[in-house]
């Protein structure tokens, strides 16, 4: 920030409050006396900022401009940067216009649009403003920036975005005479763009053609993403999902549910893409009406059109596969089943999302078999996994969920019709939860508790609530609950699930789900026998209700592996968690990240059997699913290969173990940046490391980037402060740097009594490295009363015969040899054992 | 100094709190944001004020605070805070495919459950608090600690016209740099 800077912001400040002091018709007056003497830029700020705080308009200059109803009159007219250069069309949402930009320094050219419907209310204009923010943060190479926009004074809303040259993608297809696989290529482009829109909540209930452009290059760019929703109806107000009301669409690619005016989803975007393909393979739409028909009759009759069935010759032509015949057999199997798989009437029953669209794309185009299923009844089982997701996805979303994660559970629960209904009450609930409590108003009370102290009594007392819903809304309590680590209000609220799904379903799968989560409650807490108990109960009722292995089931055994873990069991625990990962495997593949969880898992237990090499080939199993997943930069990998490298380390596979460790500092560098803890810990073993292979000098430094941090991104009260400062100074000891290598080890002893308490066999351990250091450097009495000191804690803590208790006494027998007290150390070492006297 | 910093030194504030003090809720903080980051699907935004108000509970339990700790406490988690968004937020955009963080804002202050991105928020604080620094603190204590104008006065000691005025000022200085913010991305 240039001083200048913060200069003439206080100056913008000053004038400010002289003018707002007045009365609104007089401000202008005020702002041209006050600011006579000022630098245009300035007195235009100010003014900006008055604008901002009366008026809902977004860019002042509109309104002082824009004639309703005269277009003629916008060429040439200049809206705050953008001045307009032509009309570009008309289309069903509005007029569309070329600008430029029209900075000192460059013209850059955008689309603007200017809506024909005007918004009729404060709370529509306050909606389209926030979600125009929300689309403005949609940064995607395949997507066209929303750059800005803003409400004229008439009430219509204009939308200024990116200027794209390009060609509808059919038509650009035909064009260059694309073939299928050039075709899917690009059609993966799409699909990436609309994935990553929906990962931010998007939804563009408009795709077709006319809005999927490609540009000379070969770029595809996706127009008015979200802008049939952010103009839609009153309905939507937080959630990504319209329902109801009149809405721009384009009925030849618009999904069934979106014709019908039921909910819409990104399953909605999923349909209409599914239209997009069947034209760009075919050569036309699956049906030659707008799909009312679909929406109406053909879900009874179940006759999706197939690709291979309606391509056309003029197709084949185009996409250089010589004869319509040819063309067929290239569509028929794969092909027809992805597209018919997308085009499923049902929402629930299309590919859950864009992603699993577009990796049965990448899988045909590399071979492999496809996912999409012929049209089979077995949908109903899924159908009901799917809600045992939804619920775990509830219990795992904790407190988050409850504030701010309604959203996305939202676009989860839309895959399941009769999910969405509950769903929706459940929001509803929350949301009336939280807009019931304002935060901090009662000075010392504690909103977070105080959010789920009335929620438990709301549905307490509300006997109307659907008890699958209340089942889920108790489960949520009770993880939000365990999540500040009150275990009996958890308790109380997870047994309560499990009586209500006891009561409405008996012996069920929801039942299962909320006793596993009371186990895993147990085990937070660190009652083995209790999680024991309750996970075996959970998992008895599993196998009655069904012999077919699922994520569920996968979740219970790997609750006993880690209750065999927390009890020292690493047997145990490497036979539950290998079950486990057998489970995942068979149920979610080999390559989900359940998988790689799994494997991390077996691998930790096998390490602690040291059984290095196995934990080894394990953890690089687990890393390399998660790489597959997660495309290399990833907090996942990242941590799986942190795993590796302690692994490889322990295992005394020094070059591996070294370039492992600099891998993951390298990528949590950049993922977390330098100062971030994990960064921090990976440094602080790669420090140890060094030590331990004598590179003294690297060590130190490195050690002190992890001191750095002290009191900031990591406590002082945390090992690896005392552990970096004993790593410092034993180096510099050896190093002769002996003031500062002893400062470092006092430093270290002071820092572990002081957070781990005089009886810690570390603060003891510690103790006596200070005594070597005090050895080397002749002060012989301070030493000996340390040494006899630190020995009788290890004694007491470890045993005698402990490598540790034997590594002190070894410093007591060097204290008497380098003092000339011979008779005291041969004393001291008849105390070790017989091998480790030298 | 020009005439203009008159209005800066009308009312002294409180002393903040120590940097210890910060960095320990800082710790807390982060703690608690990660997991929630880590619980959570990637497509999330954050709640500072939920998450200031757990970080309060988890260090003080109940009723242990004075008042003029809670004052202190709520300086020094709004600081925190803000330390923690942009970690979190640079973390995630490093990642890029996640795309960029949102912070929801708490409605009683800005009306709407508004989300700004938490990067451009960061950096318009920083150039506010350069000129205007208690202004930005003010920010810093409504849109993190959720703390309402009386509040806001009581935990910084000044009065409640100073905080209003301030607020007028940042409130509408902020909404400026923030809808601008995309743009001048596109500048660059």
């Amino acid at each position: 920030m240039m001083p200048d800077d913060a200069a003439k912001l206080k100056r913008v400040r000053e004038l400010f409050d002289i003018v707002m002091d007045q009365p609104p018709a007089a401000r202008a007056k005020v702002l041209d006396d006050a600011a006579a003497n000022d630098p245009q830029e300035i007195r235009r700020e100010v003014d900006e900022l008055i604008h901002g705080e009366t008026s809902t308009d977004a860019i002042p200059g509109l309104r002082a401009g824009y004639e309703p109803g005269s277009l003629a009159g916008l060429i040439g007219q200049r809206f705050g940067a953008y001045e307009v250069v032509q009309h570009l069309g008309d289309g069903g949402m509005g007029t569309v216009y070329e600008a430029v930009r029209a900075d000192d320094e460059y013209r850059k050219r955008v689309a603007i649009k200017l809506v024909h419907r005007g918004l009729d209310s404060e709370i529509a204009v306050g909606r389209f403003r926030r979600e125009r923010q929300i689309l403005a943060n949609l940064e995607h190479r395949n997507i066209a920036t929303l750059l800005d926009g803003g409400v004229a004074a008439d009430g219509r809303p204009f939308l200024v975005m990116e200027y794209i040259d390009g060609t509808p993608i059919t038509q650009w297809c035909d064009g260059k005479s694309a073939t299928i696989e050039q075709r899917l290529e690009l059609f993966d482009q799409v699909c990436g763009a609309v994935q990553h829109a929906h990962r931010n909540l998007v939804v563009h209930l408009d795709l077709k053609p006319g809005n999927i452009l490609v540009t000379d290059d070969g770029t595809v760019k996706l127009l008015d993403f979200g802008i049939s929703h952010l103009l839609g109806d009153e309905g939507a107000d937080v959630m990504p999902v319209t329902r109801g009301g009149p809405r721009a669409f384009t009925p030849e690619y618009a999904s069934p549910e979106h014709i019908r005016g039921d909910a819409l989803t990104t399953a909605s975007d999923v349909y209409s893409l599914g239209v997009v393909l069947f034209e760009l393979l075919a050569g036309k739409r699956p049906y030659s009406k707008p799909t009312v028909d679909v929406a109406r009759g053909l879900a009874t009759t179940g006759a999706i059109p197939r690709p291979s069935m309606l391509a056309t010759g003029e197709a084949a032509n185009f996409s250089g596969e010589k004869t319509i015949d040819r063309l067929r057999a290239r569509l028929k199997g794969d092909l027809d089943s992805i597209v018919t798989m997308a085009l499923r009437p049902e929402p629930e029953r299309r590919y859950a999302s864009v992603e699993a669209l577009r990796m049965d794309i990448s899988r045909h185009l590399s071979g492999l078999p496809v996912r999409a299923q012929p049209d089979r009844a077995t949908y109903r089982l899924n159908k009901f996994m799917r809600r045992n997701v939804l619920g775990l996805g509830l219990s795992v979303a904790v407190l988050f969920a409850l504030v701010a994660g309604v959203i996305s559970t939202t676009l989860q629960a839309q895959r399941a019709r009769a999910e969405q209904v509950k769903a929706e009450t459940l929001n509803d609930f929350l949301k009336s939860l939280l807009s019931s409590v304002r935060p901090a108003t009662g000075g010392r009370d504690v909103p977070v508790s105080e959010v789920l102290d009335s929620a438990a009594q709301r549905i307490d007392s509300d006997k109307d609530i659907d008890p699958d819903v209340r089942g889920q809304l108790e489960t949520v309590i009770g993880q939000s609950y365990l999540s500040l680590a009150r275990f009996p209000e958890a308790e109380r609220h997870f047994n309560s699930a499990e009586s209500i799904y006891r009561k409405a379903h008996g012996q069920s799968m929801p039942l299962v789900l909320a006793t596993a989560n009371s186990a895993g409650l147990y085990l937070a807490r660190g009652d083995m026998d209790s999680a024991e108990v309750t996970y075996k109960r959970a998992l008895a009722m599993h196998k009655s209700l069904s012999s077919e292995p699922d994520t569920l089931l996968a979740t219970l055994v790997e609750g006993l592996g880690s209750v065999a873990h927390g009890r020292g069991k690493p047997m145990d625990s490497e036979r539950l968690h290998r079950q486990a990962l057998a489970i995942y495997k068979q149920v979610l593949g080999s390559r989900d990240d359940h998988v790689a969880t799994a494997m991390n898992n077996v691998a930790v237990a096998l390490g602690e059997q040291d059984k290095w090499s196995e934990a080894e080939k394990m953890h690089r199993d687990a890393l390399a699913i998660f790489k597959l997943n997660h495309h290399g930069l990833n907090t996942l990998v990242a941590g799986a290969e942190n795993s590796l490298a302690t692994a490889l380390d322990i295992e005394g596979k020094n070059a591996a173990a070294e370039s492992t460790y600099l891998d993951v500092l390298d990528m949590r560098k950049r993922l977390l940046g330098p100062t971030h803890p994990d960064y921090a810990f990976t440094l602080f073993n790669y420090a140890m490391f060094l030590s331990y292979q004598g590179r003294c000098k690297e060590s130190v430094d490195y050690s002190r980037e992890v001191l750095a941090l002290r009191g900031t991104a990591i406590p002082e009260s945390h090992p690896s402060i005392a552990s970096s400062l004993q790593t410092v100074g034993r180096c510099l000891d050896k190093l002769g740097q002996t003031d500062e290598g002893g400062r470092a080890l006092k430093e270290s002893y002071e820092l572990r009594l002081k957070y781990l308490g005089a009886d810690s066999w570390l603060v003891a351990n510690s103790e006596g490295l200070v005594a070597e250091h005090e050895t080397s450097v002749k002060h012989y009495a301070d030493a000996e009363r340390m040494l006899l000191h630190s020995n009788g804690i290890l004694k007491a803590t470890l045993g005698a015969s402990n490598p540790r208790t034997e590594t002190n006494i070894k410093r007591t027998v060097a204290l008497y040899e380098a003092w000339g007290k011979p008779q005291k150390a041969v004393m001291y070492r008849s105390q070790l054992q017989p091998a480790a006297k030298h | 100094m020009k005439q203009g910093d008159a209005h800066d030194n009308s009312q002294k504030m409180n002393s903040g709190p120590s940097d210890a003090l910060i960095s320990d809720v800082y710790g807390d903080l982060r703690a608690i944001a990660s997991r929630h980051m880590r619980n959570e699907r990637p497509d999330h935004t954050l709640q500072p004020t939920a998450l200031v108000h757990e970080a309060f509970l988890r260090l003080s339990g109940p009723d242990s605070f004075s008042p003029e700790e809670r004052n202190l406490f709520m300086r020094a988690a709004s600081l925190a805070m803000r330390r923690v968004l942009v970690d979190h937020a640079r973390a995630r955009n490093a990642a890029k495919r996640e795309g960029a963080l949102r912070v929801t804002l708490d409605e009683s202050v800005v009306g709407a459950g508004a989300e700004v991105d938490a990067i451009g928020l960061a950096e318009a604080l920083d150039r506010l608090e350069a000129a205007e620094p208690r202004c930005a603190e003010i920010v810093q204590l409504r849109f993190f600690a959720g703390l309402e104008i009386t509040e806001t006065a009581k935990v910084l000691g000044v009065s409640t016209a100073t905080v209003k005025r301030d607020w007028r000022f940042a409130k509408a200085w902020l909404a400026r740099e923030l809808s601008l913010s995309q743009l001048d991305k596109d500048d660059a």
